[in-house]
């Protein structure tokens, strides 16, 4: 991306030698040039003790704001809590709720930002630790342990005091630096102007990188000690195509950079003609996976055929968590199908759980590997009145829009396809009939990400009637490759061929049983991967929007009928990179133009 | 105003829950409520407060209750404080 030319004229460039690249896990494609800004999102930080006295009301105005923010937010978790979850969790829960509506608590706060002028963060901390002490001395087991939820109601108030602030205090133009960054704070902070983020730890499957590429910001993650490397306010250049942190960039390195321009973040003039197909004429589905509302724009000029993956836990992320009120749900997804057109939109249930876990309160249960704990539809039927059941009826009721289809998170057994189809025929049969419409079927669909869903294939193609492979998660089950652990993250892949081999299972099945199988982990927006997939009988792709017009190209320069002897080849390949290698040879062979579209040719 | 001396028979004392219990049952009376042990007194419909008072099983706490439906409000509390809200005593 063209650095905007406010942004490179803001600092001077260093004098040669100071530069210095660090090597990044690309996470969000694109390249900007700004200052340095680190961002601490975990709080408790109270960032400046005292106010002026002019001040008083605003700073009053901040603490009510937070504190209605993480009310919201304890809904929000209170809503998430699995059903197995013990009355104990939930009456912490509770007991933190009433403590955020203690007025005579929020009145002593109020107090001392307006008779001390104290900032807000300063009188919540003096509050609570005056109450702490009263409680602390004592030997009393249960009273530390008020004492305790004492800190956690002050980590929660400092944390949503210092959202507010944070965002007041980035400047224009500012390259975020986190140790971590939840992709609620990304969309808050976006406003800001932000051009570019880095963070330590992450992942480039994570729900920030998806934030991230939809509101088109370079994102880099897994840079070891970036914020002792990289103070506030230095001078940086973020390459998310290339993965590169560029601190202290020469004059030399912009000029580089600004001349080198962007492909994929500029939409196109006029979106592409037709249907994408093969250059010997074999049409190809390629769907568009959309996380944020701002994304939907992108579907007509990039020529999506509809939505093939709507990540709805992002897509309804607001900036104090997820919104789930049914009429909001409705509202939502009637954008997304109004968007998507006659192709229609695939709408998938809440993937909660796992790594991307909202906001935890404090006494919440612990997860020790939450990517194998209860998340997508596991814990959709766990706790059907709070997510799956509000869901599937704000489905139902927008579904008069255009085509929907309904897809189903983490599926490990035919039998949770059964369930969940049960549920929504009770709803739709709850609904008023002017506003359910008379069809009471909802495609409903399976994302094939556990190895035991593609191992039996062949049952849940006859449970499901579509299925969607999560190449991203499978790949990391079946190699059992945790991605967001630097260590091992460069062993996961979507083409070992173990993981291709449960692809071929999962295609072959569905041919079988009739059942559409289609592909939307990153692995189809992979100019070599693509071209093993079809070989595999993959027949539907679905990518983020800034990769459709590439693999539209790809699909043009390629032969569908040469794909499966570069499958077979694949399939009896001993690793991964010998994949890589099958493949880039036989994109080359395939002619000039489908081997242009190598990353490194 | 009624003043009355009540006992906390629960054995785990006057921990979160019964905190919590005690502030909602106070705030559906318009009385002014307060819990007193030794001198320090705190507000009943403030959970922060209540659970400052440290309460602990066998402790002793004054209740006191001012306004309108002040009776009916006490009632409810020492009914609360003498079924050890609900737990185990």
């Amino acid at each position: 991306m063209d650095p905007p030319p406010s942004a490179t004229g803001m600092d001077p460039a260093s004098p040669e030698g100071r530069e210095r690249v660090l090597t990044a896990t690309a996470a969000a494609p694109g390249a900007a040039v700004g200052t340095a800004t680190q961002y601490d999102a975990s709080g408790p930080v109270v960032s400046h003790s005292s106010i002026a006295p002019d001040e008083v009301e605003a700073e009053i105005a901040l603490l009510d704001a937070a504190v209605a923010r993480a009310r919201q937010e304890l809904e929000t978790v209170g809503a998430l809590l699995p059903a197995a979850a013990t009355d104990e969790a939930q009456a912490l829960l509770d007991a933190q709720a009433l403590m955020l509506r203690d007025e005579e608590f929020l009145e002593t706060v109020r107090r001392r930002i307006r008779e001390m002028h104290a900032s807000a963060g300063a009188a919540v901390r003096a509050v609570l630790s005056a109450h702490r002490e009263r409680m602390g001395g004592s030997d009393d087991a249960y009273l530390r342990d008020r004492a305790d939820e004492l800190v956690a109601l002050e980590t929660r108030l400092l944390r949503a005091l210092r959202h507010g602030e944070a965002a007041l205090s980035i400047e224009a133009h500012a390259v975020l630096i986190a140790r971590a960054l939840p992709a609620a704070d990304l969309l808050r902070l976006s406003r800001h102007r932000l051009l570019g983020c880095v963070t330590e730890e992450g992942s480039a499957a994570s729900h920030l990188a998806v934030a991230a590429e939809a509101l088109q910001i370079p994102l880099l993650v897994g840079v070891p000690q970036v914020l002792q490397a990289v103070p506030s306010g230095t001078p940086v250049l973020v390459d998310g195509d290339a993965g590169r942190l560029i601190v202290h960039p020469t004059s030399h390195t912009r000029e580089r950079y600004r001349r080198r321009g962007s492909v994929l973040t500029t939409a196109p003039e006029a979106p592409p003609d037709g249907p994408p197909i093969t250059a010997d004429g074999h049409a190809v589905t390629v769907r568009a996976n959309i996380g944020l509302e701002k994304e939907l724009e992108l579907l007509a000029p990039y020529g999506a055929q509809g939505i093939g993956l709507l990540r709805t836990e992002l897509y309804l992320l607001g900036d104090t968590g997820l919104s789930l009120a049914e009429d909001e749900q409705v509202g939502a997804y009637r954008r997304a199908l109004d968007a998507a057109g006659e192709a229609g939109a695939t709408v998938r249930l809440l993937d909660v759980g796992g790594d991307e876990q909202p906001p935890r309160c404090s006494c919440g249960l612990r997860e020790n590997a939450p990517m194998l704990g209860a998340r997508g539809v596991r814990r959709l039927l766990d706790c059907p009145d709070e997510l799956l059941r509000p869901q599937l009826r704000a489905l139902f009721r927008a579904r008069s829009r255009g085509p929907l289809r309904v897809l189903l998170p983490m599926v490990t057994d035919p039998e949770e396809v059964r369930r969940v189809r049960a549920v929504a025929a009770e709803e739709h049969a709850r609904l008023p009939a002017a506003v359910r419409g008379p069809d009471s079927s909802l495609p409903l669909g399976a994302m094939v990400e556990v190895p035991a869903a593609a191992l039996r294939a062949d049952a849940l193609a006859e449970a499901a009637d579509f299925l969607s492979v999560g190449t991203n998660d499978l790949a990391q089950f079946v190699l059992a490759v945790d991605r967001t652990n630097e260590c091992v993250a460069a062993r996961h892949s979507a083409l070992h061929p173990a993981v291709l081999q449960l692809v071929q299972r999962v295609a072959a099945a569905g041919r079988a049983a009739d059942c559409p199988v289609e592909v939307c982990g990153e692995a189809a927006a992979d100019v070599e991967a693509v071209p093993v997939l079809l070989g595999l009988g993959v027949e539907a792709l679905s990518v983020a929007p800034p990769h459709l017009l590439r693999v539209r190209r790809l699909l043009q320069a390629i032969r569908h009928a040469d794909t499966p002897a570069l499958a077979q080849e694949a399939l009896a390949a001993p690793d991964a990179a010998a994949v890589r290698a099958h493949a880039r040879d036989w994109l080359r062979a395939q002619g000039g133009a489908a081997a242009a579209l190598l990353q490194n040719p | 105003m009624i003043e009355r001396e009540v006992t906390i028979r629960n054995r785990a004392g006057l921990h979160t829950r019964p905190a919590s219990r005690l502030v909602k049952t106070a705030a559906q009376f318009d009385a002014e409520i307060f819990l007193r042990r030794d001198k320090y007194e705190v507000n009943g419909k403030s959970v922060i407060g209540v659970m400052t008072l440290a309460a602990e099983q066998g402790a002793t706490l004054t209740l006191v209750a001012d306004g309108p439906d002040e009776a009916a409000a006490t009632e409810a509390i020492v009914a609360l404080f003498e079924d050890g809200f609900g737990e185990e005593l």
